[in-house]
């Protein structure tokens, strides 16, 4: 006759199919799922309210002390009229030694975001980045003006202060999975962080989660079992 | 009187201090030794019960120190709930020894250094806007270290306010004022994760305690390992734990309440347990406003303590003395505290000001009614926001919601846990019914985790509703108030499980422990995405 499995066993294996399951069903496609990968975000889109920045022709406005990363190599912005064809904007960054920028041809429909390539320094940097209307016709570009996504970037037109923060973000060209840039992660996770939380304390507490706390975790249900047929 | 060397007889500890070579050195000599011996002993004990720790609870504790540690590093800087406000009110305290004001003040909410360290750090605009991002540049941390470095002395000292959680008790704060001093190196990040540590030690004290309290109530090993598992993998816990919040010491209160509580009822009433009872009623009160709600469950524990053991009633008289003596001078020491503090004063906003409201009672039961049931034809419209209940709170945010609650869980998964808690619910209900006999033998225990579970809720409950009769859309009402109740809940389960035959228990254990380790490794997994990919 079969032995039936002892209560530990039981607790066992069902722990481990709950776990299994879930890292086929759900970790592994949340973690491999390729995304687009963000490389920083000078100013976030607005919070509640949009308080938009219009751009006159041959007016420009500019980001002050913007951050600008080794991988920011596309620049997105929000066109916010209603556009069917938007005019030619240049978009440009300047910091000392380091000068990029690019161009954004007529015709665009909006309201929408646009990219613009980007050839990022060699290390990140504080620039001015600036976007002008090359065209004829005025622009409305996507802003806010609230306390919520207050950021420290200083917008400017023609060298003019305004209230409104001008949403701006950068992103890497490639696109990637949470795996294949947990690096990356982990080294934006350390910023800011005092050396009881630098990278290297960062990875161990990594292996630790993934493999200590569900083995430690298990092992305290499962033991607690012993003596029970 | 003085003896010949000059000292009091009083004050025998002094004669070890004295410089002087004293005729009775010898003995001073004796005395060293023996309190040598002494602490030699003590460390033995101590070490001796901490090789009695069960070896699962050691698992357990370890597991809880992982996951709040994980929590501490996932979670940027002043994202947790209020954490900037918290933090402030902290560090003002800490400076001058004062609360920040709640309504007045110089018009700084938070102090020049933490303004500016969230500027560059990017942490303002990220607080709940899911499309932000944290600076994580290095320019950026290079220009905050030279900013910092030419801030004047005065820069962390002048957020006085207004600041909208000084209406809070100091007892947290002040605790939080000891790491904010003792962290190394005195930069301001380096402060505010030696405080976000310091915070997560009440998190952890919360598992041994949770552990302590099955013991109370379960005969076997599992079930303690169980009630323990969930309190260790509660990811909002842990989250919560993480930041700096006086929430986390309320639940760690609550917590060691509720095992004296248990203990005392079933052990019966000694000094000791009396003395605890009475200070952890008055740390709960100089914790939060809703610390408050540990009167209902104070009072029972005393009244059905005296029912079960019938002491004599000179001495019960003196232990309920002691204890509401302890509760009292509590209290006068928040108010004493809140006539120090100026504008502040401890719970402005939060508890007082019922009176200032036309409160209808009816109006309150049809807001409760439909917080946790569908609105009946006759029932007008519920107060505040229609569509908050039971699952925004008792499921979606007791689970999730992490960080300034933008980080949700997937509506699947708050499908399921909906279904569970209700089943549990039921489960628990027709227990009470199929085991009566065993109920009423053990009245006092269930009544007193009954008693403490709802006053806490309907304290929540009324400040939600008079705070919904000021402003309609916020119910004040998050998941995380209900964090003090994680330990019943964590009973609540276990009861349910262990009603079940061995071997069915073990499968239902397996799969919670299985299901609560997802839950943690999916919050930080939806954290890590959030602020960083």
């Amino acid at each position: 006759m079969r032995r039936r499995p002892s209560p530990r066993v039981l607790a066992l294996s069902t722990a481990l199919f709950v776990l299994a399951l879930a890292g086929i069903a759900v970790f592994i496609p949340y973690l491999t799922r390729e995304r687009e990968a963000v490389a920083g975000v000078p100013v976030p889109p607005p919070y509640a309210v949009a308080e938009n920045i219009r751009l006159a022709p041959d007016q420009q406005v500019c980001l002050k002390g913007v951050a600008i990363d080794v991988d920011s190599e596309v620049a997105e912005f929000s066109v916010a009229s209603n556009a069917r064809s938007g005019p030619p904007l240049r978009v440009s960054a300047r910091a000392p030694g380091y000068r990029t920028g690019g161009e954004v041809a007529g015709g665009y429909t909006g309201p929408g975001a646009v990219r613009v390539p980007l050839q990022p320094p060699s290390q990140s940097l504080l620039a001015d980045f600036c976007i002008e209307n090359r065209g004829e016709r005025s622009v409305q570009l996507l802003g806010a003006h609230e306390g919520r996504t207050a950021s420290r970037p200083v917008a400017f037109v023609d060298g003019e202060g305004i209230p409104q923060d001008m949403s701006l973000r950068f992103l890497d060209k490639e696109s990637g999975s949470v795996l294949g840039r947990l690096g990356s992660l982990i080294d934006r996770m350390s910023a800011f962080h005092p050396p009881v939380l630098e990278k290297p304390v960062l990875w161990l507490l990594l292996a630790l989660l993934v493999l200590v706390l569900p083995a430690a975790a298990i092992y305290a249900v499962v033991s607690s079992f012993r003596g029970e047929a | 009187m003085t003896d010949a060397g000059g000292q009091s007889p009083g004050l025998p500890h002094l004669a070890g201090q004295s410089a002087a070579p004293a005729p009775g050195g010898a003995v001073s000599r004796r005395r060293a030794g023996a309190t040598a011996a002494r602490a030699r002993a003590a460390a033995r004990r101590s070490l001796a019960r901490l090789r009695g720790v069960p070896l699962p609870l050691t698992a357990l504790i370890v597991v809880g120190a992982i996951h709040v540690a994980a929590w501490i590093a996932v979670t940027p800087a002043f994202q947790g709930p209020d954490e900037a406000a918290h933090f402030a009110y902290a560090q003002h305290l800490a400076e001058t020894g004062s609360p920040p004001e709640k309504v007045a003040g110089n018009g700084l909410t938070q102090s020049t250094e933490q303004s500016q360290a969230m500027d560059w750090a990017g942490l303002h605009s990220l607080i709940g806007v899911v499309g932000a991002r944290p600076a994580w540049s290095d320019v950026e941390e290079r220009e905050w270290e030279k900013a910092e470095a030419a801030l004047p002395a005065d820069a962390s000292d002048d957020g006085e306010g207004p600041n909208a959680v000084a209406g809070n008790p100091p007892l947290y704060y002040a605790y939080e004022g000891v790491a904010y001093h003792a962290a190394p190196g005195g930069s301001l990040f380096g402060r505010y994760y030696a405080m976000r540590i310091t915070s997560a030690l009440f998190y952890l004290v919360m598992i041994p305690f949770a552990w302590l309290i099955a013991a109370e109530l379960f005969a076997s090993l599992w079930p303690r390992a169980l009630v323990t598992a969930i309190v260790a993998l509660q990811p909002k816990l842990a989250a919560l734990g993480a930041t700096i919040n006086p929430d986390i010491l309320l639940a760690a209160i609550w917590t060691a309440f509720l095992y004296v509580a248990v203990r005392t009822l079933r052990g019966g009433p000694t000094r000791g347990r009396l003395v605890a009872l009475g200070l952890l009623s008055a740390a709960s009160l100089l914790t939060h406003g809703r610390g408050l709600a540990i009167l209902a469950p104070l009072a029972a524990v005393l009244l059905f303590t005296w029912l079960r053991h019938r002491p004599e009633r000179r001495e019960a008289l003196r232990g309920i003395g002691l204890c509401v003596g302890i509760l009292a001078a509590g209290a006068i020491a928040l108010l004493a505290f809140r006539g120090l503090s100026g504008g502040g004063g401890a719970y402005s906003g939060d508890i007082s000001g019922f009176a200032d409201q036309s409160v209808s009672v009816r109006q309150f039961v049809s807001y409760l009614w439909q917080f946790y049931l569908p609105k009946l034809e006759f029932m007008a419209p519920t107060i505040g926001p229609q569509d908050y209940g039971f699952r925004q709170v008792y499921v979606a945010g007791f689970f999730g919601d992490y960080a300034s609650l933008e980080i949700t869980l997937p509506r699947t998964l708050v499908d399921i846990l909906e279904i569970g808690i209700v089943l549990l619910f039921l489960a628990l209900y027709t227990l009470a019914v199929a085991r009566w006999r065993t109920v009423r033998q053990w009245w006092d225990t269930a009544a007193l985790i009954l008693i403490a579970g709802l006053s806490m809720i309907l304290l929540v409950h009324l400040v939600s509703y008079r705070n919904m009769l000021i402003t309609p859309n916020d119910p004040l009402f998050a998941g995380r108030y209900l964090m003090p109740l994680v330990p019943i809940f964590a009973v609540g389960v276990t009861t349910v499980v262990a009603a079940l035959p061995r071997r069915g228990a073990a499968l239902a254990a397996g799969l919670i422990v299985g299901a609560e380790i997802v839950l943690a490794l999916s919050g930080l997994g939806l954290s890590l995405v959030r602020f960083y990919a």
